[in-house]
């Protein structure tokens, strides 16, 4: 059995006797074969002295239980890193940012509290997966939707805090923007509910996100701030129908208005689905030609008029060609079922891992990897400037190697938002691997110095990540080290996450 | 740890005429009856026939269509789990298994048996036994029966100390054009 660092044995045992007591024997986990449970499946550093490895795991079922686990840790200094059911798979899995800290697992912790149907929300605990929910909603027969990530099998919170989207209407995409409410667990053991929720007996904890006062819920998004043990999320009352359109253009420039365009009718909310723009990558014949999907939401009647203004903006693209796809009621039939993307329709699945093995796209598979995330802005000139700086790089950046580096795939997930996605593959062999950390680290470098940077990254490059968010001498980085120091003073929650280290913890 | 009543089995394992790939109907091999289900990739012959031979040792064979799991894990195995840490058996691409161990994981299962097979057109197949070591032996051209014997040898039982998790989630390099599948048993440990 791994120590923490800085941890006494005597210490140590201590704060597994009293978590034994605290949540029962069977529920801490410090067995070499348990503990490697909690390995990221992904890690760009499998198996070698930097991977990030947890000492020991601990898995209460009651926000009681995660009171005392925390006071304990607080008791005997031991790192804490908290999970939902840690499956955020490409950004470091349960695995924690600082080795030797004991995984906080609150899977266990799987009740759906309540599914609202008349305003549409629902409350749950962090071992809820979208499936649980998804099948709860389903047996109770109950006319909303959820929405997804893809794949679908993650935790409700986990995938909103680590910053997670999906794939139905704005705004239920932006899975943290369409929370409200939460309670937390604070590192002296003590709970606090956000927004409503802050009223005893409130009755509209999930009926208003804001509260009274300043508002405090972004500090646990990919935070260790607190644990967070309840959540609400804003559920999609089913729409009766759904159509998406593809626009292409096959001059680059065209991508501008193409963009303005899509941009223009998403603000206006005529557009309400997840759009996605394809291009700019690498195709067999040099760079690809530009599409973008246009899907809408909504009574049967709207969309079709919907639809048909939307034909009519994008016919003012210049060279853009408008194919109108297919109108699907809902709910959907078997057949149509079949035909669809089920994410688009609230339906959690697996399918993404299908895709993967050895495919003509793929001839080399490495069956892991990790994710290069940076926002840039959503106008056509930024998407161009992208893929040349894509395109100029890679050569640079893969060395010859062959890397198998996939990108870059224009995400336009969330409204008003894009992410300009990279994929490293990752496998079994060490000396690749590390090529594929160097080339990360050079991506991370080369975008900052163009002014885009990461909304999201795997654990090992968090801090790399952190650091080019430098304005004002780190200013960000120095008020939220503020904010850890007073409200987990001992630096016991999850430390390092995201780049925020408490002070014993702070090199430099 | 290998013990030694599973040095044995390994020895006795080692005996059988595998490379032939023909192995006798041997009572001394349980049935696979115990087996909640055996998953086979449809996409591969190979694995058709694994099942195929396994579906004659009293196995209910599932096909997994286009590699996803969702509606056998929805509709079967997660009602299953639920009720009991009941064994699965397989021979699928790696992310089937990487899915489906992830997900045993909090049902007290874990991947128990595990051996790889990177299938190149105009070449022999190659295996690698990772779970449990002493299962070599797999080779020829029959060796999708082969390994659905071992399979069926084996069983739902434990032969090494508790394991952690499989390398299903990570590949090796592969020839290029090479398919790389993987036989495993989830059990309860």
């Amino acid at each position: 059995m791994a120590l923490p660092p800085n941890v006494f044995a005597t210490d140590f045992n201590a704060a597994l006797a009293g978590w034994r007591d605290a949540v029962g024997s069977d529920w801490v986990f410090t067995s070499d074969a348990d503990v490697a449970l909690y390995r990221d499946a992904y890690s760009p550093y499998w198996d070698e002295p930097e991977e990030r490895r947890a000492s020991a795991a601990v898995a209460p079922s009651t926000v009681e239980q995660v009171q005392a686990v925390v006071r304990i840790a607080n008791q005997y200094r031991v790192p804490l890193y908290a999970i939902s059911t840690g499956r955020n798979l490409a950004y470091g899995g349960s695995a924690p940012a600082y080795s030797g800290s004991v995984v906080l697992d609150l899977k266990r912790m799987n009740r759906v509290l309540e599914v609202n149907e008349p305003n549409a929300y629902a409350l749950v605990e962090p071992g809820v997966s979208y499936f649980d929910l998804y099948e709860h909603i389903q047996k109770a027969k109950l006319d909303v939707w959820i929405d997804p990530p893809d794949p679908g099998w993650g935790s409700v919170i986990g995938n909103a805090l680590d910053g997670g989207g999906g794939w139905t209407a704005s705004p239920f995409r932006d899975h943290f923007g369409s929370h409200c409410g939460m309670e937390v667990v604070l590192a002296n053991g003590e709970i606090v509910r956000t927004g409503m929720g802050a009223l005893p007996n409130a009755k509209s904890w999930q009926h208003s996100k804001w509260g009274f006062g300043p508002w405090v819920d972004g500090l646990f998004r990919q935070g260790n701030m607190g644990v967070v043990t309840k959540m609400g999320f804003y559920l999609m009352p089913r729409p009766e129908a759904f159509q998406q359109s593809t626009i292409s253009v096959s001059r680059e420039e065209d991508v501008i208005p193409l963009l303005d365009t899509l941009n223009r009718l998403e603000n206006q909310h005529v557009l309400n689905g997840s759009t996605q723009l394809f291009g700019g990558g690498l195709g067999t014949y040099g760079a690809q030609p530009w599409s973008v999907t246009a899907p809408i939401y909504g009574p049967e009647k709207v969309v079709r008029v919907q639809m048909e203004y939307v034909r009519e903006q994008f016919a003012k693209v210049p060279n853009a060609k408008f194919v109108e796809g297919e109108l699907f009621r809902t709910p959907l039939s078997e057949d149509a079922l079949k035909r669809v993307r089920l994410v688009n329709f609230g339906i959690p699945n697996l399918s993404t891992f299908g895709m993967l093995g050895r495919t003509p796209q793929n001839p080399q598979p490495a069956g892991g990897h990790i994710g290069f995330s940076p926002i840039i802005p959503r106008t056509g000139e930024a998407v161009i400037e992208f893929a040349h700086f894509y395109r100029e790089n890679l050569p640079k950046v893969d060395n010859g190697n062959n890397l198998g580096i996939v990108g870059p795939v224009f995400m336009t997930n969330w409204e008003r938002t894009m992410v300009a996605l990279i994929m490293f593959p990752i496998g079994r062999d060490k000396a690749r691997n590390a090529l594929m950390r160097q080339a990360f680290e050079k991506w991370v470098a080369l975008a900052a110095a163009r002014g885009w940077a990461e909304y999201r990254a795997p654990t090992p490059f968090q801090d790399l990540v952190a650091q080019t968010y430098s304005y004002n001498n780190h200013a960000l980085r120095r008020l939220r080290e503020t904010i850890k120091d007073a409200v987990d003073p001992n630096g016991i929650l999850s430390p390092g996450r995201y780049g925020v280290w408490p002070k014993h913890l702070r090199k430099g | 740890m290998t013990n030694r009543r599973d040095f044995l089995h390994g020895a006795a394992l080692a005996a059988m005429p595998l490379g032939t790939g023909l192995l006798p109907d041997d009572a001394t091999i349980a049935p696979m009856a115990d087996f909640h289900a055996v998953l086979v990739d449809a996409r591969h012959a190979e694995a058709l026939r694994f099942g195929a031979r396994l579906a004659a040792r009293g196995a209910s064979v599932r096909q997994v269509q286009d590699g996803d799991i969702t509606s056998l894990w929805l509709d079967d195995i997660a009602p299953a789990w639920r009720k009991a840490p009941v064994p699965l058996a397989g021979l699928t691409r790696p992310p089937v298994l990487f899915c489906l161990e992830q997900l045993a994981w909090s049902h007290g299962l874990r991947v128990v048996f595990h051996a790889e097979h990177v299938v190149e057109p105009g070449s022999a197949t190659l295996h690698t036994t990772h779970r449990p070591s002493y299962a070599a032996g797999m080779r020829g051209p029959l060796w999708p029966t082969v390994v659905a014997d071992r399979i069926a040898a084996h069983g739902a039982r434990l032969t090494t100390e508790r394991p952690g998790p499989s390398l299903a989630a990570l590949q090796p390099e592969l020839p290029r054009g090479a398919e790389l599948l993987t036989s495993w048993i989830i059990a309860s440990a």
